[in-house]
């Protein structure tokens, strides 16, 4: 079951959130249940076979975790997170990737049974775990206690993140759901969390799907056979951007609403990245909760490694391991999104043309500082280039695929001139899903200004300065015409997610 | 505005939306469901804009067979429906674009579950075996009240309709006829044919998986002709003689044909009256009773004009 099938829409949904606002209403402290029950519930329909191995994992970790609370700082805690972290890495990757230790990344026979399976949302499901284990054996002395079982089970598996996050911290949600009971979502939250809810929905299914409409096509066109010219190739490259974008950033869009409407604030995982004017920008706003993942658990500790070893003075010392972790934490994110040589290859590639914008932004003599226009319009260009090869490498199912791709978008007077048009047929709806992404994405406030998630974990503490007189119309408040223009979107929505074509959503699969 | 009538405005507005889309689908009715209805806005028959709905108007067509008495039925593809200009009462035009031979067999069962069913079936031979993707249908229960009522793609084909309707802009009733936009010059038909060509769009490909699709599929079609009685005439229509230069071309075909013929050649004998047979009338007629003028229009191809149509009808109607 995803947020967009007509099953969740018109009956999950509204009856989750009706027995929760019932339980706050008459039983406060069986919210927490409640909710824990109907991401099982969730989680069975859409995945009943490894339900009990999520389960499991569950139970572990939260045994884990109380164990290394119960022993001091030191060896012994440290064993125990390690031993957890294997075994939930291990999990992942003999799904993931068949692997079997000892034997390479090889599939068995008996593994075989298990690739191409991967449980529903296991990858997010282990990144939280890993924050959960690291986090707790962090701290240096119990304060107050952990979260108990049915709040950590219903940290691990919310309906509303299980499937493609956004990944939340420990840290930052032990005290929410501590506070979960107590907190009072009124009908305030609750507009506004169906309000975020339905711009989600409409991002995935009125844009995205219909720009999937001439992606899906286009990339099977080229893998016919069929090279496109220089034009069609960077437009095909512009269109899966934008899918891959409305796609991920619908789903995070409802499942922050639908953590709104029940008293959680989930992180913000997009913040325009299309608008990013250099790639540390583009990095800090694109999937920002992994980004925030791998920043505090992957690149921080090389990073405070790697400047204690070798060579030179500090500053030296502290370039190598900054392009060193950037190289591996970026990489590590390619390989997480799948074993295939075209995810590795664009988080490596990623990884070079990141370190190499550094570098050469810090050689490169400060004229007009970072406002500098003519240094924001290279870097806005310098963005939108690398996420458009990024999403080729992330879409073609094989490098073939990219190469011919990049060939004829970077090497047009080599590449045959055949007929790729004739090869597709272009839908209105798709083309207008793109005019409309694009301008959106280009040039629309995003979902975090609209609704003002200014609180929300990875978003900037305040509105950095005043919206534009225009875009502030766009900010979301208690009005008719809000009401009435969201309805229609949902109406909208609706009719699209009973029909045939609506397109599963992109990131569930990692 | 209280946050609390916020939402009811919300919810009340999507609802109201909703049901207003599921009430113009119910009186529109693009898939002739509920052709007798009291609440159906639209008179009952084909309207070319049901051939945007999701199962490519075969539920009307298969509805529109059943009205129908006349003693002659086509079956095909868009080929047949712009080839043959219907004679009403006589002969019955069903050609629908894009159709599969699964298609085709459906058309068949509901034609020969009629009480008068009809005598000759002249079904251009099928190309496309299958959909690639199946056509869903309220037959096999793979649409139902939500496709029926309330999918994009239902509000649109109802608009469609409703749209021509008011205007009154197209043929009604069973007549199956649609028109190609722009004039087909020399030119353009020219310009099209060395495009089609060259990206490999034959429909003469052989049908896949041939040893065991079309035995059985043809099996099924014995059953249909023998429970209704008549005959049932394989035809390969008329394509421009450009696109029958080309070897590849031939080849496809003559695979094609030799498949179907083989296949019923092994076929049990067939009851009562019934009887199949294969006729290839791509390049005209070998004993010269039907002949392409050379002058001839052509819509595209593999599209012949109702002149050509005009020519060859009476021919098939006469094959003994």
């Amino acid at each position: 079951m995803a947020f967009h099938d007509l099953s969740f829409l018109i009956a999950f949904l509204p009856a989750a959130l009706a027995l929760f606002h019932l339980a706050q209403r008459y039983r406060p402290a069986w919210k927490g249940a409640v909710l824990l029950l109907a991401s099982a519930l969730f989680y069975a329909l859409g995945d009943p076979v490894h339900l009990p191995l999520l389960a499991g994992l569950v139970l572990t970790n939260f045994v884990a975790g109380r164990v290394m609370l119960r022993r001091p700082a030191g060896r012994g805690r440290t064993l125990v997170l390690a031993a957890a972290i294997v075994l939930d890495l291990a999990v992942l990757a003999a799904y993931k990737y068949g692997w079997v230790p000892g034997q390479g990344p090889m599939a068995t026979e008996a593994l075989a049974v298990t690739q191409g399976q991967l449980p529903l949302g296991l990858s997010f499901f282990t990144l939280q775990q890993i924050t959960y284990l690291v986090d707790l054996w962090r701290r240096p002395a119990p304060r107050e206690g952990p979260l108990g079982l049915v709040d950590y089970a219903l940290y691990s598996s919310f309906f509303a993140q299980i499937v493609v996050g956004p990944i939340l911290r420990y840290d930052q949600a032990e005290p929410q759901y501590r506070s979960l009971s107590r907190t009072r979502v009124g009908a305030v939250e609750a507009a506004r969390g169906l309000s975020l809810f339905t711009i989600g929905l409409t991002k995935k299914l009125l844009i995205a799907d219909s720009i999937a409409l001439v992606v899906d096509p286009a990339f099977a066109a080229v893998a016919a056979g069929h090279p496109p010219g220089f034009l069609e190739a960077w437009l095909v490259g512009w269109a899966y951007l934008l899918q891959l974008y409305f796609d991920f950033s619908g789903y995070s869009d409802m499942a922050i609403g639908i953590g709104i409407a029940v008293g959680l604030r989930l992180p913000i995982n997009f913040n325009s990245p299309l608008k990013a004017s250099s790639p540390s920008e583009c990095f800090d706003r694109w999937h920002m909760s992994l980004v925030a993942f791998v920043r505090a658990y992957l690149f921080a500790p090389l990073f405070s490694f790697g400047r204690k070893i070798g060579r030179g003075g500090t500053a030296a010392r502290s370039l190598r391991s900054w392009a060193a972790a950037t190289i591996v934490s970026l990489t590590a994110i390619g390989w997480w999104h799948g074993a295939e040589g075209t995810f590795v290859l664009s988080g490596f590639l990623i990884a070079i043309v990141a370190v190499g914008y550094q570098l050469w932004s810090l050689a490169l003599p400060r004229r007009g500082g970072r406002s500098d226009p003519g240094r924001r319009l290279g870097g806005r260009a310098l963005v939108l280039t690398g996420l458009i090869v990024f999403g080729i490498f992330f879409r073609a199912d094989t490098l073939d695929t990219v190469g011919v791709l990049l060939r004829s978008m970077f090497l047009p007077w080599t590449a045959p001139q055949l007929s790729f048009a004739a090869a597709m047929e272009v839908s209105p709806p798709a083309l207008a899903g793109v005019a409309a992404g694009s301008a959106i994405a280009l040039f629309m406030p995003n979902t975090m200004q609209i609704f003002g998630l200014f609180g929300h974990p990875g978003a900037p503490a305040v509105r950095s300065g005043p919206l534009p007189r225009w875009p502030a119309r766009f900010v979301w408040n208690i009005r008719p015409a809000w009401a009435g223009a969201l309805s229609l979107l949902f109406a909208a929505a609706l009719l699209f997610a009973g029909s045939r074509g609506t397109a599963p959503v992109i990131y569930a699969q990692f | 505005m209280t946050p609390t009538r916020y939402l009811l405005t919300f919810l009340a507005g999507a609802v109201t939306i909703i049901l207003m889309v599921a009430a113009f689908n119910a009186a529109i009715d693009p898939y002739e469901v509920a052709a007798d209805r009291w609440y159906r806005l639209r008179p009952p028959g084909y309207h070319q804009s049901t051939d945007f709905a999701i199962d490519g108007g075969v539920t009307v067509r298969i509805n529109a067979i059943r009205r129908s008495s006349a003693p002659v039925l086509l079956l095909g593809t868009s080929r047949t429906q712009t080839g043959f200009r219907t004679l009403p009462g006589q002969v019955f035009n069903a050609g629908q674009p894009g159709a599969s031979f699964d298609d085709v067999r459906r058309m068949l069962r509901a034609a020969a579950q009629r009480p008068d069913p009809p005598l000759l079936y002249l079904v251009e031979l099928p190309v496309k075996l299958a959909q690639y993707t199946p056509r869903p249908s309220f037959e096999d229960g793979s649409m139902g009240p939500f496709e029926r009522f309330l999918a994009v793609h239902t509000a649109m084909a109802s608009s469609r309709l409703a749209w021509h309707t008011m205007l009154n802009s197209d043929r009604t009733a069973h007549d199956f006829f649609t028109s190609f936009s722009g004039e087909m010059t020399a030119a353009r038909h020219r310009r099209i044919a060395a495009l089609t060509l060259r990206n490999g769009r034959i429909p003469f490909a052989g049908p896949a998986d041939p040893a065991t699709y079309v035995p059985a599929a043809l099996e099924e079609v014995r059953r249909i002709c023998g429970r209704s009685g008549g005959r049932i005439l394989f035809y390969e229509p008329p394509a421009w003689p450009g696109a029958l230069s080309h070897p590849s071309v031939r080849s496809a075909l003559a695979i094609r044909l030799s498949t179907y013929r083989a296949a019923l050649a092994r076929l049990r004998p067939l009851p009562g009256a019934c009887s199949l047979s294969v006729l290839d009338f791509s390049a005209g007629d070998a004993g010269n009773a039907f002949r392409i003028p050379p002058d001839a229009e052509w819509r595209d191809p593999y599209h012949f004009d109702e002149e050509i149509g005009a020519r060859l009808l009476p021919i098939l109607v006469s094959v003994r």
